[in-house]
């Protein structure tokens, strides 16, 4: 009875993590499908670092504010892939899915909503990976100087950067449908949370009202986490109280997330009809 | 065919060139509407005011101990909105009407292809023009940056950087439809010329292999000449040197992007398709 009872929980469970693994896959197919995508996916951070590393060296900043600029800024650029990745591919999920005419089979497909939309931003992420890596190199090479005390640590907090940022993306999901505007909010979207978030340069010079704002953004905190962990040998007690709020934040994220795909499910029912989006 | 004779101009028609100016109006008129009402207001803000403004932050933020350098960032400000308008709307017109399907229908409309074109083109720099005025007036209210400005220098500056960069979209718009996705293509290109753009700093000031490609594109002397006449009142005499390499680059850039017109004109008239590859 218990077994049979366990295999009912664990049921639901394998389909969620069947359709997310799915979703993944289609995303990453997407990509692979366009060599100008393939292409663009690393060049684009690695230009980016290296024009923004070329405005602090004329502007004769070489630290910020005691970081080093380069490792700065590849910290920096690492979480901008990471929030680009889930702003166009889970925020943009199901709009994306309407663009190319795979939105009825989606919403007809008997699997949950959420699982999709997370396994968008997942394909997305894994994506990442091997740009997260060129930027390194290209850190590296330009004397980008790291201070790790705990590789783990480290590992960890950029686990939860793409983490932060996923659950995010999961929130803007639905609410880019409901507001009928996915793709302006899109692209309002994406570089407010560079300012806000601190990308490339320190929140500490922020107007109080803006650095507030961005303090409401679990990305932020993860990123400081991660900031303090590769760049100023910061351990596990340093980066709790970031940590800790980077979880808190995510997890209500995801749970607007998860409320606006439930909306999206009900105004589609109630009016049955895709015009919604 | 024999309807669209009569509709077709010739040499001979003196009054040709109102009704192809009428035509140029209306399609700028119909391409305005269809990108405002087609994202509404809002969406339209969002998308189009707010990335030059957003950048104009960014970039303010880093050079906010740099007075002469803040001060560059807040005109170039309008350097990135023309750079955006062109690139992200003059380069991808032709492909979006090809994705609407109604690119065909442009091509056996009786009249010159560069009534219509002129027409797409005009409408791209009118956002681009305003866009740029709102950047620098909203840098400089919000950095407090005073402008002094010689309006002869920035209307010979603007009229021969539009030009170019009409060229090139053109250019850009031809490529896009070879590569059946402009926006991709947008997007590959877009940190590159943001590289050697001079829209993040003076170009002068930046190492040679920045400084000698970027010598060899439109912006950065369109840039610098429109930091000089609006912040230093600098006169056209004053800017000859920026100016009279941007003249070359009117000259040629339209001249290759009607080519690259042409060429894929033809490569779709010998294939019947306007899928060319």
């Amino acid at each position: 009875m218990m077994a049979a009872a366990a295999g009912a929980t664990a049921a639901p469970a394998r389909a969620f993590i069947a359709a997310m693994l799915a979703a993944a896959r289609v995303q990453q197919r997407r990509w692979a499908s366009n060599v100008i995508l393939l292409i663009r996916r690393p060049l684009t951070p690695a230009l980016v670092f290296v024009s923004l590393l070329l405005a602090y060296e004329i502007s004769g900043q070489t630290t910020v504010p005691a970081d080093q600029v380069a490792g700065f800024l590849i910290v920096g650029t690492v979480a901008q892939q990471a929030w680009n990745a889930t702003v166009w591919s889970c925020g943009f999920a199901l709009q994306m899915d309407a663009f190319e005419g795979t939105l009825p089979s989606v919403l007809a497909a008997p699997a949950n909503r959420i699982a999709v939309v997370l396994g968008y931003g997942l394909g997305d992420l894994l994506l990442s990976v091997p740009s997260v890596l060129v930027t390194l190199v290209i850190g590296l090479a330009y004397g980008a100087e790291f201070d790790v005390a705990s590789p783990l640590l480290a590992a960890l907090m950029l686990a939860m950067v793409f983490a932060s940022a996923l659950a995010i993306g999961v929130a803007c999901s639905g609410l880019f449908i409901l507001s009928r505007n996915a793709n302006p909010l899109a692209n309002f979207l994406q570089t407010p949370v560079y300012i806000l978030a601190g990308f490339y340069f320190p929140r500490s010079v922020l107007p109080d009202w803006l650095a507030w704002l961005g303090g409401l953004l679990p990305i932020t905190h993860a990123l400081e986490a991660l900031r303090a962990s590769m760049l100023d040998g910061a351990g596990w007690a340093d980066t709790r109280a970031d940590l800790g709020i980077a979880l808190v934040t995510s997890a209500l994220f995801l749970l607007l997330g998860v409320w606006s795909l439930r909306r999206v499910d009900h105004e589609l029912r109630r009016t049955g009809s895709l015009n919604l989006f | 065919m024999s309807f669209a004779a009569p509709a077709r101009s010739t040499s001979s028609d003196r009054w040709a060139w109102r009704r192809h100016a009428a035509v140029m109006g209306a399609t700028a008129v119909t391409i305005a509407k269809t990108r405002i009402q087609g994202m509404g207001v809002l969406g339209y803000a969002f998308t189009w005011l707010t990335f030059p403004l957003m950048q104009t932050l960014l970039l303010a933020f880093i050079y906010r101990d740099d007075r002469e350098l803040l001060e560059y960032a807040v005109v170039a400000g309008a350097g990135v909105a023309i750079l955006f308008a062109l690139i992200f709307n003059g380069g991808e017109i032709l492909d979006s009407e090809r994705q609407r399907g109604t690119l065909g229908n442009l091509f056996l409309a009786p009249l010159p292809r560069y009534v219509w074109l002129g027409g797409f083109q005009l409408w791209a720099m009118v956002e681009a023009v305003v866009n740029g005025t709102i950047a620098v007036a909203a840098g400089a209210w919000l950095f407090d940056v005073p402008l002094a400005i010689n309006a002869p220098s920035v209307v010979v500056t603007m009229m021969l950087l539009g030009v170019s960069l009409w060229g090139m979209s053109l250019v850009l718009g031809s490529l896009g439809i070879l590569a059946r996705n402009a926006n991709f293509l947008s997007n590959l290109i877009f940190p590159f010329l943001t590289l050697f753009a001079g829209t993040m700093y003076p170009i002068d000031r930046m190492p040679d292999w920045i400084r000698i490609p970027a010598r060899c594109l439109p912006f950065g002397y369109g840039i610098d000449a429109l930091v000089a006449a609006l912040t230093r009142n600098a006169t056209l005499v004053e800017l000859r040197g920026s100016l009279l390499p941007l003249l070359g680059f009117a000259v040629v850039l339209p001249v290759l992007g009607t080519a690259m017109f042409r060429m894929m004109e033809r490569a779709v008239r010998a294939i019947g398709s306007l899928e060319i590859t």
